[in-house]
């Protein structure tokens, strides 16, 4: 299939908008996806570049196609927006094809290296991608009427409740989360931002001069503010390795988010500059947290039941035995889940530690009066 | 059996004809079983496999009686093991992509395995013909392929002897992965280098002129061999020795000869040229080329250049279980690399690539 692309990228190249004379030959450097990404990923160099002009993307499943196509679309938006975080932060979009029936996308090639390889993980890098992030955020606000984010949220809630068979005190306050966000400021119609759906390092690519954030497929219009913040915040911190006992992902969560600590000023710091500048209530950072991880949840167990449907499930975190069918029972039961119901159970300690970081960082900003968190907010169980 | 796909006697060529339970030859009058409706013209009880035959065996049970899946999640894999993905994971064959198919291609699988590639070749090839010496490994494709509501997967018991019951100029693609070190123990009377030549040969037949032969080995020069990974007879750095020394080293060792025969990039062009193929393009594979996370294209362009000043620490954070296997090796290869970019040779790195793909023509 690369050969016929190849072929067609050729005969069109001075119509593509890639800033190079049209070569003879592209040749092609396959890197692996990760699971359920449901798309194969080539870098195109041509002739003797040491660098690739192209990325690109074919789709294995006809569901992946449509992720694809809905990316290139979203970046030919972005890629025509000069404000900051947009058009300088995303591949543009060079060619949309279908081979043999499978949708194959293009794009530019992102410079540097991806940020959990080679750039390394220190805090310029987590700054810069902070940045990003509010700048990308502002450039995408919108408000929508409560209604139409409850017809979002709810369905949500919903399906974390029967997928992972959440017990009812479980089940009332991911309920009470929703209503918090939709209700809790009183108003008729709440900001919303477009999310990236993927914020994982190996999806921002950094040189000096240039951050560059890929893979947009599972990206959508009009979402929660705190979504992509908390994924890269808490994907940050995880290492690339899945193979660690789910134990020991679990104890780096609460390293992070629900025990005294270093990093808890730092989480702190960063969660109230973030809805400082988005103009999201302090009050309703746990409650957006519960929903980031029930989303987080949701979208492991589709990725792992269609790479089951596939043929291939990777090595599973955590596998009870003995019922019936096991892995469909371990599939509920990795490591977002987990985290989702270990949240449930110990968010008094992320009100108490990680909120009073939050306060304690506003208050050192802002001084007391313009603190909008209210201590007697959280949300009640049972 | 599914009468799409058309089936020869290995020894005249002339078309088999079809009874209930076997093939029959109008010629010589050879039969040919119909094990389970799928054909089998192997000779040999052979059996290779990851697990013993007695776990097989329940795979198989469970696989027809409960689905594919649970016998591969929860029987085959119950303990962590890496064979499942072995089994199914379609990433292994992204080389697909890198080959001219399309829905009007007939491709043959030879040695085919428990047929993840041929379960990822079915989605963008016409048809798919997975051979494979192991009756067991091909009776679980069969039950999958069904399972899945797959029909242009055709799998056929055979392969041992490399007389093929296909007709000439019939495939446009033959795939070999890990098989052709192995060719060489199909003609034991021959040197392993002329038993890896008449095989390819009677392969060459098989394709259709401008069609494509792929083959995914190991490099006989790659890092891992150098840093000591035993060599398929068991024997480290046996491989690297002159034929007729590794031969002797071989003998002494497991009483068996060394017939396994692996060759570098060049060694591999060499081969393919004399057996026909012409226009021969290499990847390097890494970090080997069963799991592969990189094509790195090496014969042409500046691929390896690429992946070297961008995808290096993405290599080599994704294979952690592997650099904890080999340790040294991977210092050693980091130090090393490290210093052949200072000195601007890092390039000849190529060479030491793990493993090949080839992508070979009819010419």
């Amino acid at each position: 299939m690369l050969p016929e692309l190849s072929r067609r990228l050729l005969a069109n190249w001075s119509n593509l908008p890639l800033n190079r004379p049209k070569p003879e030959r592209l040749h092609f450097l396959g890197m692996r996806t990760q699971v359920g990404d449901g798309y194969a990923l080539f870098f195109g160099l041509a002739d003797d570049d040491p660098q690739a002009c192209v990325m690109v993307k074919i789709a294995r499943v006809a569901d992946a196609g449509e992720r694809l196509r809905h990316e290139w679309t979203l970046l030919g938006q972005y890629s025509q927006d000069v404000r900051p975080g947009m058009r300088d932060a995303v591949p543009q979009p060079v060619a949309l094809e279908e081979v043999n029936g499978a949708v194959m996308t293009v794009f530019t090639a992102p410079a540097g290296m991806p940020l959990d390889a080679g750039a390394g993980r220190d805090a310029s890098h987590f700054n810069r991608v902070l940045d990003w992030l509010i700048q990308f955020n502002t450039a995408t606000r919108v408000q929508i009427p409560v209604h139409e984010l409850a017809r979002k949220i709810q369905p949500v809630v919903a399906e974390a409740i029967d997928t992972f068979e959440l017990s009812q005190s479980e089940a009332n306050i991911l309920e009470a989360w929703a209503n918090q966000i939709l209700h809790g400021q009183k108003r008729s119609s709440l900001d919303v931002f477009d999310r990236h759906g993927n914020l994982s390092t190996a999806n921002i690519w950094l040189n000096r001069r240039q951050l560059t954030v890929i893979n947009w497929e599972r990206a959508t219009h009009a979402d929660l503010p705190l979504l992509d913040l908390f994924s890269f915040m808490t994907l940050y911190r995880f290492p690339n390795s899945r193979r660690l006992p789910l134990e020991a992902f679990l104890d780096l969560f609460r390293g992070a988010y629900l025990a005294e600590g270093s990093q808890v000023a730092l989480v702190g710091r960063t969660i109230a500059g973030y809805c400082r500048a988005l103009g999201v209530p302090l009050s309703q950072v746990e409650a957006h947290f519960g929903l980031f991880l029930a989303h987080s949840a949701l979208d492991e167990f589709h990725m792992l039941t269609a790479a089951a449907e596939r043929g291939y499930l990777p090595l599973l975190a955590s596998k009870k035995a003995p019922v019936r069918h096991p892995y469909r029972r371990a599939i509920k039961e990795q490591l977002w889940a987990s985290l989702l119901k270990l949240f449930v159970t110990e968010r008094d300690s992320f009100r108490r530690i990680v909120h009073a970081s939050i306060q304690d960082s506003a208050f050192k900003r802002h001084g007391a009066k313009s603190m909008s968190m209210r201590s007697g907010d959280p949300v009640q169980a049972d | 059996m599914n009468s799409s796909i058309q089936l020869v006697c290995p020894d005249c060529k002339i078309e088999l004809t079809a009874h209930a339970d076997s093939l029959h030859c109008p010629q010589c009058d050879a039969t040919f079983p119909l094990r389970e409706g799928i054909p089998s013209f192997a000779k040999n009880n052979f059996y290779w496999n990851e697990i013993p035959q007695q776990d097989m065996q329940r795979v198989l049970n469970v696989a027809e009686s409960e689905g594919w899946q649970t016998a591969v999640y929860d029987v085959l894999n119950p303990s962590g093991s890496h064979v499942h993905a072995t089994v199914g994971d379609e990433r292994r064959a992204d080389w697909k992509y890198l080959l001219p198919i399309s829905r009007e291609s007939r491709v043959l699988d030879l040695g085919c395995g428990w047929g993840a590639a041929s379960m990822a070749l079915a989605d963008i090839a016409g048809e798919v013909v997975s051979m494979d010496a192991t009756w067991e490994r091909v009776r679980f494709l069969d039950i999958r392929s069904r399972q899945q509501g797959i029909t242009n997967i055709h799998p056929v018991h055979g392969g041992d002897t490399l007389t093929f019951p296909f007709p000439d100029n019939y495939f446009d693609v033959v795939v070999l992965v890990g098989v052709l070190e192995w060719l060489g123990e199909s003609y034991p009377d021959l040197p392993p280098r002329q038993a890896q030549l008449k095989a390819l040969h009677n392969l060459r037949r098989l394709i259709r002129p401008g069609g494509h032969l792929y083959i995914a080995i190991e490099n006989r020069f790659g890092y891992d061999y150098l840093m000591g990974r035993p060599d398929h007879n068991g024997i480290p750095y046996v491989g690297l020795l002159p034929r007729k020394l590794a031969d002797w080293v071989s003998r002494k060792r497991t009483g068996e000869p060394f017939r396994t025969y692996q060759y570098s990039m060049q060694g591999y062009r060499q081969l393919l040229q004399e057996s026909g193929f012409d226009n021969s393009s290499f990847y390097g594979d890494l970090p080997q080329y069963r799991h592969p996370h990189f094509y790195i294209p090496i014969s042409e362009g500046r691929g390896f250049d690429y992946f070297l000043s961008h995808l290096w620490h993405v290599f080599l954070q994704s294979t952690p279980g592997r650099a904890r296997d080999y340790q040294t090796a991977y210092r050693l290869a980091n130090m090393g690399l490290q210093a052949a970019r200072k000195l601007k040779v890092a390039g000849v790195a190529r060479h030491v690539v793990p493993g090949f793909s080839i992508i070979a023509e009819k010419v």
